[in-house]
């Protein structure tokens, strides 16, 4: 084996082995491009209202996606009420339907932190971007300042749960 | 062989190798997804049944404790027309929102009428439905394909025993046997295969083209049954070891022996049959020496015992793997395959009537030796429960990588010729590298997401579980036993109690966990209270403090069985 040989696959390894240490980097980039999707987004919200989700970014945000004809979604709205009130954390709603059952359901019972509203078809690709690879409902994801999901809950949100995930991750 | 023709062959052979590897990265990815059932296997359109041309059946099978719901079920067709959708009665399920609403469970006969033939339209099926574990999906949207007149290969039937990360799953069935028919071809082109050729050529020397086809396929058949029935044995045998042998010792046994066989594969030493048997079968396979096809095809079966010096230490490993399946078709499959692509080589000679010959050459050495660290590969495999999934994937990392160099000391064997499959080879080996490095830096990224919420109570005296029984009364409680050494335990820990479905049935459990990984004098009589041998073993008691016996469970249960108990013991209290 000649020297020129040898050093063509030190040369050859040594690139791939750097290309492979920056295709890692870039995956590891890449968990903050997962919430592009949802900054990018103009909703309308309960009172008809469009507006920016970019105002929610660089800080820790709490999402539930949820639907009215979600049976468990239903049930765990005064439950994120109550949690709401604690302020340990912005909340949002996203429901998955149209304004006049939001309408109607609020009537009934409010929801005290922002919401909007989003189509089925829409809805299922921001909580699959989210990490909702599933696609269920209610899906709750916790996203972190440097705008990466942190902590996604399927199905109802155990409330204990998620203030110890948040005592731990937000005293560091 | 052309230079282009070399060329080719290099490459199929290359990709081949990366695919077995990609087929066991694929693997390990399915076995750590959560057990929540996507969408269509929740809700699956088992058929689609055309009655008349303007009539069809759609039957839908839903999972266990999952719904639909009467009123969502609706018909798109392009371009528009009035489709009557007819839905058999449903079970009245109570809904605080919207009152009575119908449900279906298991499954349910959707009839679509149209006034025209149905044909003429593009028709989509749309539903919703839920989950009694606190879950819904979205509205979801199928298109119904009715041209076709067969009925839909449905995918239920595979998921019913996808979502059992232990088992043998269907996909995991075609890429195991897959993976062995391509190491069989990687062992014909080591010289563990040679031997066999000139037994061969014997055979058809002097026939007709047709005939010495005929022979060819006649031989082949003689050397895979051989393989076959030692697999189908594996698969029946293993079924009386592994059931004694659930502990983490046999682990690190198994995987040792994996390692000895890689060890024979870099010629440290040899592992082959005892020499009386190999003259007793060399003496019997002298009788079959005339060319009939009884014979060739004994000649087949007995020089497959005989002949393969160095193919004795995959096949080893793969009965052994084989056997912890304690499946004899999966096993019979599986060394067919394996045998069958061994056999490639064969049938080429036969059927260019001796005209292509792979050249001999330490290439072949080469490849043996990646084998060993394949087999290596496969030692790390089977240490998987009781490694982390970083350490895991990094340790098969350092493997390929090792694998890599030494590739690369191969270098001055190889002649110019070959030099270019050699580089093929060392390209794959470092994609391979990276990509477990990859793996191994991701699994620990993604440690948050698999941290178990689930908090046990920990209890070690007697005195101590009365106190926590009494205590608890009023809720179900859940005594887990569990020890270090137990491989079923950690299976319970990383596959079970890991699940989000069951993590989030167990909440509402009083957990209690005995760790009895000493197995002191105090862990006997724990264990001995609920007549228990040793761990893994599971205790339910009622709310009202009573201790459900016919539920003990012992042994491991997947995420599946597991969660349809707990609902269950939900649902009766």
């Amino acid at each position: 084996m000649t020297f020129k040989k040898i050093s063509l696959i030190v040369i050859i390894a040594t690139a791939s082995l750097i290309a492979g240490f920056l295709y890692h980097q870039l995956s590891l980039s890449n968990n903050n491009s997962q919430t592009d999707l949802l900054y990018e987004l103009n909703l309308t919200d309960s009172k008809e209202q469009k507006k920016d989700l970019a105002q929610y970014k660089n800080d820790w945000l709490m999402i539930n996606f949820w639907a009215t004809w979600c049976a468990p979604c239903r049930e765990e709205i005064p439950e994120l009420n109550d949690f709401f009130k604690t302020k340990k954390i912005k909340l949002i709603g996203i429901a998955l339907d149209d304004v006049d059952s939001v309408k109607k359901f609020t009537k009934k019972i409010p929801i005290k932190y922002p919401s909007y509203i989003i189509d089925d078809i829409n809805g299922v690709k921001l909580s699959r971007s989210l990490g909702n690879d599933r696609g269920v409902l209610p899906f709750t994801v916790i996203i972190n300042p440097k705008n990466e999901v942190s902590q996604v809950f399927y199905g109802k949100v155990k409330i204990a749960e998620l203030n110890q995930y948040l005592k731990e991750v937000l005293s560091q | 062989m052309t230079k282009i023709q070399r060329f080719f062959s290099n490459i199929t052979f290359f990709a081949m190798v990366l695919l077995s590897h990609l087929a066991l990265a694929d693997g390990i990815f399915n076995s750590s997804k959560n057990n929540f059932l996507p969408v269509d296997d929740a809700f699956s359109i088992a058929g689609i049944e055309p009655i008349n041309t303007n009539e069809i059946n759609v039957s839908f099978k839903i999972a266990e404790n999952y719904y639909l719901y009467k009123s969502k079920f609706e018909i798109i067709s392009t371009p528009k027309t009035e489709v009557t959708l007819e839905l058999p009665l449903g079970k009245t399920k109570e809904d605080e929102y919207f009152g009575k609403q119908e449900v279906f469970y298991k499954n349910v006969l959707v009839k679509l009428k149209t006034k025209e033939p149905l044909i003429s339209y593009d028709l989509k099926i749309k539903f919703q439905g839920c989950s009694e574990l606190g879950l819904c999906y979205p509205p979801t949207v199928r298109k119904l394909n009715i041209n076709d007149k067969t009925k839909i290969q449905s995918r239920t039937l595979d998921s019913e025993i996808s979502h059992d990360s232990n088992s043998l799953n269907s996909d995991k069935f075609i890429a195991s046997v897959l993976s062995l028919f391509l190491a069989g071809l990687l062992l014909s082109l080591t010289p563990c295969v040679l031997p066999m050729v000139p037994v061969l050529s014997a055979v058809i020397l002097g026939s007709n083209q047709s005939r010495a086809k005929l022979l060819t396929i006649t031989y082949v058949f003689g050397v895979t049954s051989t393989y076959t029935l030692l697999g189908i044995i594996a698969g029946l045998t293993g079924n009386l070891l592994s059931s004694s042998l659930q502990n983490t010792y046999f682990i690190y046994m198994t995987s040792f022996l994996f390692f000895i066989f890689a060890l024979a594969m870099f010629n440290v030493f040899q592992i082959r049959l005892p020499s009386a048997m190999t003259n007793m079968f060399n003496n019997l396979s002298n009788k079959f020496n005339s060319k009939n096809l009884l014979s060739t095809f004994m000649l087949g079966f007995l020089s497959a015992l005989i002949l393969s010096p160095c193919v004795a230490p995959p096949l080893a490993a793969s009965i052994l793997y084989i056997g912890q399946t304690e499946n004899y078709i999966f096993g019979g499959l599986s060394l067919f395959s394996l045998s069958l692509g061994m056999s490639v080589p064969l049938i080429l000679v036969g059927f260019s009537l001796g005209q292509f010959l792979p050249k001999p050459g330490s290439w072949m050495d080469l490849i043996k030796q990646l084998m060993g660290f394949i087999l290596i590969g496969m030692a790390i495999y089977i240490l998987r429960p009781v490694l982390n999934e970083s350490l895991f994937f990094a340790l098969l990392a350092i493997n390929s990588i090792g694998a890599f160099l030494f590739a690369i000391g191969q270098k001055k064997h190889f002649a110019n010729k070959t030099k270019g499959g050699l580089k093929t080879i060392l390209i794959l080996l470092l994609g391979v590298s990276l990509l477990f490095s990859y793996l191994s830096f991701k699994s620990d990224q993604n440690k948050n997401h698999y941290n178990r919420l689930t908090q046990f109570q920990q209890v070690q005296t007697i005195n101590d579980l009365d106190h926590h029984i009494e205590q608890a009364k009023g809720q179900i409680i859940m005594i887990d036993y569990y020890a270090d050494w137990c491989v079923a335990c950690l299976e319970y820990e990383k596959y079970t109690f890991a699940n989000p479905e069951v993590m989030s049935l167990m909440q509402s459990f009083h957990l209690i966990q005995i760790d009895v990984t000493e197995n002191n004098k105090e862990h006997q009589k724990l264990l001995k209270r609920y007549g228990l041998f040793g761990p893994p073993g599971i205790i339910f008691y009622n709310q009202n403090g009573e201790h459900l016996k016919s539920l003990d469970i012992v042994g491991f249960k997947n995420a599946k069985d597991f969660k349809e108990l707990l609902i269950k013991i939900k649902n009766d209290i």
